[in-house]
């Protein structure tokens, strides 16, 4: 897998995701819940992200419903998607625990936290 | 609630999109838009509008990911954009005067009987160098007439005081030990008038001011249009099974390889001289590879709508890409190398037998692949290193296989480096005057 930082989006639909199948418009109240309303994916820019990381191989269909004609798809992470969120997860806390570290032995104003 | 008009909003925007897309997405995409609206809202709001357009337009122009795809779709774009732009060059470079209008202003320039009046309409004729304002297009009329005066710089003197009396622009005189000429121009003509000792008057078209604009605008137009046919053709690929992914590929590689000659001879040559009639110069070569592209394109077509079943364990579709497209460059790096190295050896060989004396005609040294040989031989240091377009990007992106197809391609390419430098040589350079001698 890619050692690559993903982009916001994407790690943001793999931890939506993480918790349960979710179908489109679920995924995008879960992302904007998770990032704390940081992150408002439009519908276009997720299904890019559905169909790419679907190719990759990273989430799957769970199950399709039809409601009134509409049809709404629930997808899934794959373990794949699992193992890829899980490195990135890794990534960041390393990258984090190096940043801290350095803070630290800068005497970085931690006053900035403590206020 | 209801969003009717919401909806056909919605549905008119996804057009945006290509069709594989909305088949697979569509239904999904338009319940997403319709949830995430709020209640009674009549319209889309501009960004997200702005978001499904952009997006659609987006998946219109992607080509499948992976280094080989999208060194393809690059090369057909080049190719497309070559094209497109032929055709106007053509159309601007082919006009000729007519007969009679050329005969005419013959005679105004120079008022005698023309001994002798010929037509060049040779499109690739490279026309003469003119001054700013008087560039003329390949094909003229030349009227020759005997000089009407003993004195020939008098009698060009004139020539130029009467066009110019007949409402022509006229360019400065000037003189180049026994030449003189000038050149005129007005509304759609140009003519040069050359006196050394008879006087011939060459009437051609001017250059169109469209032209340079034109051809640009269609390398534009070819360039778009070229890219997304391969994106349609290699997502077609990817449908494909085994069988017509084969079929695409014995097509497409030699396609997208010539493509790189035309494409080549023209980039080269408009960077050296600037002349557009490269382009047209390129055509003859051209035609192998819009063969290639075509049948490739029309497999493409035949390609089943949906892609293979993704089973648990799908087809690892741009490895096995990189491999087919690094075995088609490592046999073209080395057919050419092997060309190179076959004359080189028969040099040798025959200077060997013959010691210094006269080494023969190599057609009856070598009677059998002669010909072979030497295509190998000329395109060789064309196209190996024209090659490396494609055999580059493969090695950079399969450098974590480090397998014999990876070190194969890496020693072919870099006889497309050793090629061209090994050429100018002494021992290249005499086997190869030799041979082509």
């Amino acid at each position: 897998l890619a050692v690559v930082a993903m982009q916001q989006p994407t790690f943001f639909i793999l931890t939506a995701l993480a918790g349960k199948p979710l179908h489109g418009y679920g995924i995008i109240q879960v992302v904007d819940e998770l990032s704390g309303g940081r992150l408002t994916l439009r519908a276009g820019t997720l299904y890019a992200a559905l169909d790419r990381l679907t190719e990759d191989g990273l989430l799957e269909v769970d199950r399709e419903e039809a409601i009134d004609g509409r049809l709404r798809r629930y997808y899934r992470l794959t373990s794949d998607g699992t193992a890829a969120l899980q490195a990135e997860v890794d990534l960041m806390r390393a990258n984090a625990n190096v940043a801290a570290a350095r803070l630290r032995r800068a005497g970085a104003p931690r006053m900035a936290y403590a206020l | 609630m209801s969003h009717d008009r919401l909806e056909r909003w919605y549905r008119r925007l996804l057009w945006a999109y290509p069709k594989r897309f909305r088949r697979a997405r569509g239904p999904e995409l338009l319940t997403t838009l319709l949830d995430a609206a709020r209640p009674g809202q009549q319209r889309p709001r501009w960004r997200d509008a702005v978001n499904v357009l952009v997006r659609g337009l987006g998946c219109r122009l992607a080509v499948p990911r992976g280094a080989g795809y999208v060194t393809a779709a690059v090369v057909v774009a080049l190719f497309g954009g070559f094209l497109a732009s032929v055709g106007l060059v053509w159309t601007a470079s082919s006009r000729l005067p007519e007969l009679g209008a050329a005969a005419a202003v013959a005679r105004v320039a120079v008022p005698a009987e023309p001994s002798d009046i010929v037509v060049y309409d040779d499109v690739l004729f490279l026309p003469p160098e003119a001054p700013r304002g008087f560039e003329p297009s390949p094909g003229r009329i030349q009227v020759t007439v005997p000089a009407v005066d003993s004195d020939v710089a008098r009698t060009v003197a004139d020539s130029r005081s009467r066009l110019a009396a007949d409402g022509w622009r006229v360019g400065e005189l000037t003189t180049t030990g026994p030449v003189h000429q000038f050149w005129a121009a007005r509304q759609d003509d140009v003519v040069r008038v050359v006196g050394f000792g008879s006087v011939t008057v060459d009437v051609h078209k001017r250059v169109p001011g469209w032209r340079g604009a034109g051809v640009a605008g269609a390398a534009a137009v070819g360039l778009v249009g070229g890219w997304l046919l391969a994106g349609w053709a290699l997502h077609g690929f990817r449908r494909h099974r085994l069988g017509g992914r084969a079929a695409m590929l014995a097509f497409g590689v030699p396609g997208v390889l010539g493509a790189l000659i035309p494409v080549g001879i023209v980039a080269t040559g408009l960077l050296r001289t600037r002349e557009l009639l490269y382009l047209i110069a390129a055509v003859p070569f051209a035609a192998p590879a819009a063969i290639g592209l075509l049948a490739a394109a029309g497999v493409a077509a035949a390609a089943p709508r949906t892609p293979p079943a993704p089973g648990p364990t799908p087809v690892p579709v741009p490895a096995r890409a990189w491999q087919y497209l690094a075995w088609g460059a490592t046999a073209g790096h080395l057919t050419f190398a092997l060309g190179w190295a076959a004359v080189v050896a028969i040099y040798l060989v025959v200077k060997a037998r013959t010691g210094d004396a006269f080494l023969g005609d190599p057609k009856d040294v070598v009677p059998w692949g002669h010909d072979i040989l030497t295509l190998l031989f000329i395109f060789g240091f064309l196209l190996s290193p024209a090659l490396l377009a494609v055999s580059v990007p493969l090695l950079v992106t399969g450098r974590r296989q480090v397998g014999v197809t990876w070190t194969l391609l890496f020693v072919a390419a870099v006889t497309a480096v050793a090629l061209p430098v090994l050429m100018f040589s002494p021992l290249g350079q005499s086997a190869g005057t030799w041979w082509m001698d």
